[in-house]
């Protein structure tokens, strides 16, 4: 902190305003970071039973979890991304 | 070996890599449009080979009723899975690529109105805050809007959309003196005193169907700080 006035004195008015404020903007986002969203299956045929098994693809994470979104463009980029990965 | 996949015996990654498999530059992809609405794209080469399993979070974000998006034989979005059995196949060799869009606008679905508020111990003059059901009484030195940055669309060529988003490393949200934050003190009141930074923004509730108003610590980035300048008068 640092005071450019002496000590305030007692049973004295004063007013007080702000006279600037600066933030960095927040790391909340627009979508819920870390909470996954959807997860990439093989397509089964018509009438073949769901089973791990059978569905589950071949590479160790098929899940999108959004990581770094604020804006809804950050998320399609992120989407993207991990579709180009598969 | 049973037959379990369109391309039977045909991996899918292998099927990726024939020339049908090159041809689409991805067999799927996010389209953003400018309402804010995102809508999955399915060449005909993605629809035979993957569908997408959303999440309760994912149903949620992107507005879909159904739990799967996987294109069925006419090319519209029915239901996959039958109890525990596959109930469509996708769409017959050739078909034109498809894009389901998502019901909602998910600009803000999360969150309305975020604001960014100074909060303090002094006795202020106290601020009423009134909810649908309830009202309360602040000390709040300040509160502000919280920027926007809203991207800029333009087209590049008929197919292709560019979208530029510019962000800003610090807000700089008040600058001078000359505020409608003005308050009376005395030099005891002013002995010592907190200051709290607060992000404030308005969520959906489900079983209200109302926003409500919802106060937490302003979240900083690792390693940054905020400054606040505080002007004091002697009257």
């Amino acid at each position: 902190m640092y005071k450019s006035l002496p000590t305030l004195n007692e049973n004295t008015r004063y007013s007080l305003s702000i006279e600037y404020l600066v933030v960095p903007p927040s790391t909340e986002g627009v979508v819920l970071n870390q909470t996954p969203l959807f997860t990439v299956e093989r397509r089964l045929r018509k009438g073949v039973e769901y089973k791990e098994e059978h569905y589950a693809m071949p590479i160790d994470n098929a899940t999108f979890t959004p990581s770094q979104c604020r804006t809804v463009g950050q998320l399609a980029f992120e989407v993207n991304y991990f579709f180009r990965k598969l | 070996m049973e037959d379990h996949f369109l391309y039977a015996n045909n991996d899918w990654h292998t099927y990726g890599k024939t020339d049908a498999g090159y041809a689409a530059a991805s067999h799927i992809k996010i389209i953003f449009r400018s309402d804010g609405k995102l809508g999955f794209k399915y060449t005909h080469v993605g629809s035979a080979l993957f569908v997408l399993h959303l999440t309760e979070e994912g149903q949620r974000v992107f507005g879909f009723d159904n739990r799967y998006i996987a294109p069925d034989e006419n090319s519209k979005m029915h239901l996959y899975l039958d109890g525990n059995y596959v109930r469509n196949d996708p769409p017959p060799e050739g078909a034109e690529s498809v894009v389901f869009v998502s019901p909602n606008s998910i600009y803000s679905h999360n969150e309305y109105r975020p604001e960014i508020a100074i909060m303090t111990s002094l006795p202020l003059i106290p601020y009423v805050d009134v909810q649908e059901s309830s009202a309360a009484t602040k000390r709040q030195l300040a509160s502000y809007r919280y920027p926007q940055n809203p991207a800029a669309f333009s087209y590049r060529e008929t197919m292709f959309k560019q979208v530029i988003e510019n962000t800003r490393s610090y807000y700089h949200l008040e600058n001078g003196s000359k505020t409608h934050n003005v308050f009376f003190l005395t030099g005891t009141q002013l002995q010592n005193f907190h200051i709290r930074l607060l992000s404030r923004k308005y969520v959906y509730n489900e079983n209200s169907k109302l926003f409500d108003m919802k106060e937490s610590p302003y979240l900083l980035p690792d390693e940054s700080l905020w400054t606040l300048g505080i002007k004091l008068k002697t009257l």
